[in-house]
C-alpha cells in the first residue's frame, strides 16, 4: 500500500512538468491552430538557461527560484520574438507547412545551444532548501518532487483564474471556441496571438527550467519532450487544459506503475492508451470534435497530363544520367549516388501520400526503417543472404504501415501529422529499448552486400535498378484508378464516398503501398550503410524526407526525385565544410515555407510574377 | 400499393440531436421512375432526413429500405452500391481532374476497379463517359479542369457522375440551389430527360416552389419532424395545413411589417 502511494507521487512529480509542456502547446493550438513543434525546444532552453542563471546567483532556495523565473520570462521573450517574425506569416500556410517550419526552429535552436553551452550534458546543484527527503509511510520522497507536485496545481489555479477573470483569459477561450467570431468581433488577433504564445513559452520555459535538479540538461530534451506532449494533447485533446492535465496525470501514473510491472512494454502502454483513445474519442478526452469544412478549394491542383513535353524529356534524362553517370566519376561519387536513388524512393514514397493523398504524414521514417531493420535483422538473426533479406525489406515496411496506418487513417489534418510522428518515435524508442534483438544504440553492423554485388559500382547498378522501377510503379499508381482514388478521397472525400468509394479503407490501402516502398529504401539503405541504426526511424529523417519532397515541389511528380538530388548534394558538402548543419537546414526549412513554398519547381512561375 | 415498385422506404424513422427532436418518426416511400419532392420550412428537419437515407447519418431509430434491402445506418459508400445516386446542396467534385475524369472514375467504381493498379484511367470508360458527359451538355468542357467549370456546368457535372452506376435512385439535395433562374428550368429538365430515359427515381429537396410544383409527380412537406402532408403539387396547394405552415407564418410576418 505505501508502495503504491509513494510510486503514485514520484508519477505525479513527472506528470506536473508534463502538464506544463502539454498545457502551453494546447493553448496555442487553442488560439493559432497552429502546432508549435519547438515547443520543445523552449522547454530546452528554459532548462540552459536556468542552468547558468542557477550557476550565477542560485545559492539559496530564493537565488534558485528567481533564477528559474527569469529563465520562464527569458523564454516568454523568445517566444514573443519566435511568434512576430515568423509564426504570423505562416498561419494561414497548410498545416504540413506551419509544422516544418516550427521544425526548423527545433534545428536552429539545437545548433545555436550547441554553440552557446556546448554538446556535453549539464548538471545542476539540488535546490538549496529542497535537496532532502521526507518520510511518507516509511519510504524516502524527495522535497522537490513535492514541490513540483504544488508548482503544478499553482499554474493550474493560477490559468484557472486567468481564463475566467481577466479579458485576456476570455478571449482566449473564445478564440479557442470559434475563432472567426472572435475576429468579427472586432478584437485585435495579433494582440491575441502574440500573448497566447508567450504564455505558452513562458510555461515551457518554465517547465524547463523546473527540471534541472532532477536530471541532466542535454541536447535531446527537446524532441523527447516533444514527442510525450503531443501524446498527452492528442490524448487529453486539443485545446484543453483540463485534457492536459488529466493526460499528463494519467500517462505519467501509469509509466510509473508501468515501470515497475512490465518493464519492457511502457511504450507499448503508451501506444495502446493512446490508440484506444483515438479509437473511442478521436478528438481527445476533453477535446472537441474539428468541424471541418472537409475540402479545401483554394488551391486545386491542375489535372495530371502523363508524359508531355518536358516533363518526358526530365524522366528520360534522368535515367540516361543514372545509367551513365558511374562510368565517369569517383568511388566516392558512387557512394553519393547510391544514397539519392535510396532517398528519391524514399521521398517519392512520401510525396504519394503527402501529395496524392493529402495524408500528412510526420513520420514516414518508420516504415524506412523498419526496412532496413527488416535486411538488418534479416542478415544478423536468421543469416539470410543479401537478396531474400532485401525482399524482407518491403514486408516490414508495409507491415508496420498496416498496423500505424489503421490508426493514423482514421484522423486528419494536424492530428494524423501528430499520431504519425508519435509511432514513429515509439518504433524509434522500441528498436533503442529492445538491445537483445536489434542492438540498441549499438545498431546491426555487418550488414554487406552478397559478394556479386560487392563493388560499390554493381551495388549502385542494383539500387538504382530496383528504386527507378519501383519509383515507375508508384508514379504508374498515380495514374492507375487506384491513384486517381486516392486523389478523389483527397479532393472531396463527401462525393468519394458518394462513388462507392471506402475512403478510409483506401487511404489505409495507400498508407500501406507507401510503407512498403519507403521499405525497400530502407533495406538497400541498410546494405548501402552497412549497418542499421536506431537513426533511420528518428523524427529527423521523417524531416529530411519532407525537405526533399517540399524542396522539389510538391505538386510535381519529379518534385520528390529532384528534391533528393539537390537535399543529399548540399547535404554532403555542407557536412564537409561546416558542422552547423542542422543551423543551415533549419533556416533553409524555414526560407522553403515562407518564401518558396512551392518548390524549386514553383521558383520559375515565382520568378516570372516577379518579373512581369 | 406495390412492395416491389418502392425504390425507397422509409418507415418510423427518428434522429435527434441532444435533446432536440429533428425528425420524429417519418415513414414515406419513392416507387420506380418517380419523382418525389420534400419540402419544408427552415428547421423541417429536410437536410436530416435525407442524410439519414444516404447514410451520412445513423437513424437512432426506423428503416431504410433501398430496392427492398435493408440499409439503415450504412455508410455512403455501400448505399451507393444499392443503386443510388447523389449530388449536394453545394456541388462535391474532384478539383484536380478534368470533366471527363470525374466520371471516367467513378464508372470505375461502378465497375468495382476503383482500387486497381492496371491501366491508367485516362483511357479507359472512355466511350461511356463521354455518352454520360454528352447527355448533360459537357461535351465541349470534357478536358477541361474542373475547376474553371461555371456553377451550372458543376451541378451538371454531378449529376453525370450520379449516373454512373445506373441508379434507381437520384437523391438530390437541393438540385438547383445557387443557379440562376433560367437555369433551374433546364436544369430540371435534364432531371426529367434521367426519369424518361433510365427510369430512375429522384427523391429531391428544394427551396423553389416552381421547381417543386414544375417538376415533383408527389410532394412530402415535413415541419418540424414529422410528415405534415404528403400528395399531388395540386393536392399540396390545396392542402391547409402547409398553407398554415408556409403561407401563415409567411402572412404574420408580412402582418407585422
Amino acid at each position: 500500500m505505501s508502495f503504491i502511494v509513494v510510486q503514485a507521487i514520484t508519477g505525479l512529480a513527472s506528470a506536473a512538468s508534463l502538464f506544463l509542456i502539454a498545457v502551453g502547446l494546447s493553448i496555442v493550438f487553442g488560439v493559432t491552430r497552429v502546432v508549435n513543434f519547438a515547443h520543445g525546444s523552449l522547454y530546452m532552453l528554459g532548462a540552459y538557461l536556468a542552468f547558468s542563471f542557477v550557476a550565477a546567483f542560485g545559492d539559496s532556495f530564493f537565488g534558485y527560484l528567481a533564477a528559474m523565473l527569469l529563465a520562464a520570462i527569458v523564454v516568454g521573450g523568445v517566444g514573443a520574438v519566435m511568434e512576430t517574425s515568423l509564426l504570423r506569416r505562416i498561419y494561414r500556410a497548410p498545416e504540413l507547412f506551419q509544422l516544418l517550419a516550427t521544425f526548423g526552429v527545433v534545428l536552429v535552436i539545437q545548433d545555436l545551444t550547441r554553440l552557446i553551452w556546448g554538446a556535453d550534458d549539464r548538471f545542476a546543484p539540488r535546490m538549496p532548501g529542497l535537496d532532502g527527503s521526507i518520510n511518507i509511510l516509511g519510504h524516502a520522497v524527495p522535497q522537490y518532487d513535492l514541490f513540483l507536485i504544488s508548482v503544478a496545481f499553482v499554474v493550474l489555479g493560477g490559468l484557472w483564474l486567468l481564463f475566467r477573470h481577466t479579458r485576456f483569459g476570455v478571449l482566449v477561450r473564445a478564440a479557442t471556441e470559434d475563432r472567426e467570431m472572435v475576429a468579427a468581433l472586432g478584437v485585435d488577433q495579433r494582440w491575441l496571438f502574440t500573448g497566447a504564445f508567450i504564455l505558452g513559452a513562458t510555461l515551457a520555459g518554465l517547465g524547463g527550467a523546473l527540471q534541472i535538479p532532477r536530471q541532466a540538461v542535454g541536447l535531446s530534451m527537446d524532441l523527447n519532450i516533444i514527442v510525450d506532449a503531443f501524446v498527452v494533447v492528442v490524448v487529453g485533446g486539443m485545446g484543453s487544459i483540463i485534457g492536459a492535465f488529466v493526460a499528463a496525470v494519467l500517462i505519467s501514473e501509469l509509466l510509473a506503475f508501468g515501470v515497475v510491472i512490465f518493464p519492457q512494454i511502457t511504450l507499448v502502454l503508451i501506444f495502446l492508451v493512446m490508440a484506444v483513445t483515438l479509437v473511442l474519442k478521436p478528438s481527445g478526452l476533453f477535446g472537441r470534435p474539428e468541424f471541418t469544412t472537409a475540402e479545401d478549394r483554394r488551391n486545386p491542383d491542375p489535372p495530371l497530363r502523363a508524359g508531355q513535353g518536358l516533363s518526358r524529356i526530365f524522366w528520360w534524362s534522368l535515367l540516361v544520367i543514372g545509367l551513365a553517370a558511374p562510368l565517369a566519376v569517383g568511388d566516392f561519387a558512387v557512394i553519393v549516388l547510391t544514397e539519392i536513388a535510396i532517398l528519391a524512393l524514399f521521398a517519392a514514397s512520401l510525396h504519394f501520400l503527402l501529395w496524392g493523398g493529402g495524408l500528412i504524414t510526420f513520420g514516414h521514417a518508420a516504415y524506412f526503417g523498419l526496412g532496413a531493420y527488416g535486411s538488418g535483422l534479416a542478415v544478423f538473426h536468421l543469416s539470410m543472404g543479401m537478396a531474400p533479406a532485401l525482399l524482407m525489406a518491403p514486408l516490414a515496411g508495409a507491415a508496420g504501415a498496416l498496423l500505424f496506418g489503421w490508426f493514423c487513417v482514421r484522423l486528419s489534418g494536424i492530428y494524423m501529422a501528430m499520431l504519425t510522428l508519435a509511432f514513429a518515435q515509439i518504433a524509434w524508442s522500441a528498436t533503442f529499448q529492445w538491445v537483445n534483438f536489434t542492438g540498441g544504440d549499438n545498431g546491426i553492423l555487418g550488414i554487406w552486400p552478397s559478394a556479386w554485388a560487392s563493388d560499390p559500382v554493381v551495388f549502385y547498378y542494383l539500387a538504382f535498378g530496383v528504386c527507378a522501377a519501383v519509383i515507375w510503379g508508384l508514379r504508374h499508381a498515380i495514374f492507375s484508378p487506384f491513384g486517381y482514388t486516392l486523389r478523389a478521397t483527397r479532393d472531396s472525400s463527401l462525393r468519394s464516398a458518394a462513388i462507392g468509394v471506402d475512403v478510409t479503407r483506401h487511404r489505409w490501402l495507400a498508407f500501406t503501398l507507401a510503407g512498403a516502398a519507403a521499405g525497400v529504401a530502407g533495406g538497400f539503405f541498410a546494405f548501402a550503410k552497412g549497418s542499421v541504426f536506431p537513426d533511420v526511424l528518428f523524427v529527423s529523417t521523417s524531416v529530411d524526407g519532407l525537405v526533399m519532397v517540399l524542396l522539389g515541389g510538391m505538386q510535381s511528380l519529379a518534385g520528390p526525385i529532384l528534391g533528393a538530388i539537390v537535399f543529399t548534394e548540399i547535404e554532403t558538402e555542407l557536412t564537409r565544410l561546416t558542422d552547423l548543419w542542422q543551423l543551415f537546414l533549419g533556416l533553409l526549412i524555414i526560407g522553403l515555407v515562407v518564401v518558396l513554398p512551392h518548390g524549386l519547381a514553383g521558383l520559375s512561375a515565382l520568378i516570372r510574377r516577379r518579373s512581369s | 400499393m406495390s412492395v416491389s415498385g418502392n425504390v425507397l422506404a422509409v418507415e418510423t424513422l427518428a434522429k435527434a440531436f441532444g435533446g432536440v427532436q429533428a425528425v420524429g418518426g417519418v415513414s414515406f416511400h419513392v416507387d420506380s421512375g418517380e419523382r418525389v419532392a420534400l419540402i419544408g420550412p427552415n428547421g423541417a428537419g429536410k437536410t436530416t432526413l435525407f442524410n439519414c437515407v444516404n447514410g451520412q447519418l445513423r437513424p437512432d431509430a426506423g428503416t431504410v429500405r433501398i430496392g427492398g434491402h435493408n440499409v439503415t445506418g450504412h455508410p455512403p459508400h455501400r448505399i451507393w452500391r444499392h443503386g443510388v445516386g447523389r449530388t449536394f446542396q453545394i456541388t462535391a467534385t474532384f478539383t484536380s481532374m478534368t470533366v471527363l475524369e470525374n466520371v471516367q472514375l467513378a464508372l470505375a467504381s461502378a465497375d468495382g476497379a476503383a482500387t486497381g493498379l492496371g491501366r491508367r484511367l485516362g483511357k479507359r470508360y472512355l466511350e461511356q463517359a463521354g455518352e454520360l458527359v454528352e447527355l448533360v451538355g459537357l461535351t465541349a468542357r470534357g478536358d477541361d479542369a474542373t475547376v474553371e467549370l461555371p456553377y451550372g456546368d458543376l451541378k451538371r457535372l454531378e449529376l453525370a457522375v450520379a449516373m454512373t452506376n445506373q441508379p434507381s435512385l437520384l437523391l438530390m439535395d437541393e438540385p438547383t440551389a445557387g443557379m440562376a433562374a433560367d437555369a433551374r428550368g433546364s436544369m430540371m429538365d435534364l432531371v426529367d430527360l434521367m426519369v424518361a430515359e433510365r427510369g430512375v427515381a429522384v427523391l429531391f429537396t428544394e427551396h423553389d416552389m416552381d421547381v417543386v410544383f414544375g417538376h415533383a409527380d408527389r410532394v412530402i412537406v415535413l415541419d418540424r419532424g414529422m410528415v405534415i402532408a404528403e400528395g399531388t403539387p395540386d393536392e399540396i396547394r390545396a392542402d391547409e395545413n402547409v398553407q398554415a405552415v408556409y403561407l401563415g407564418s409567411f402572412d404574420g410576418d408580412e402582418a407585422a411589417v
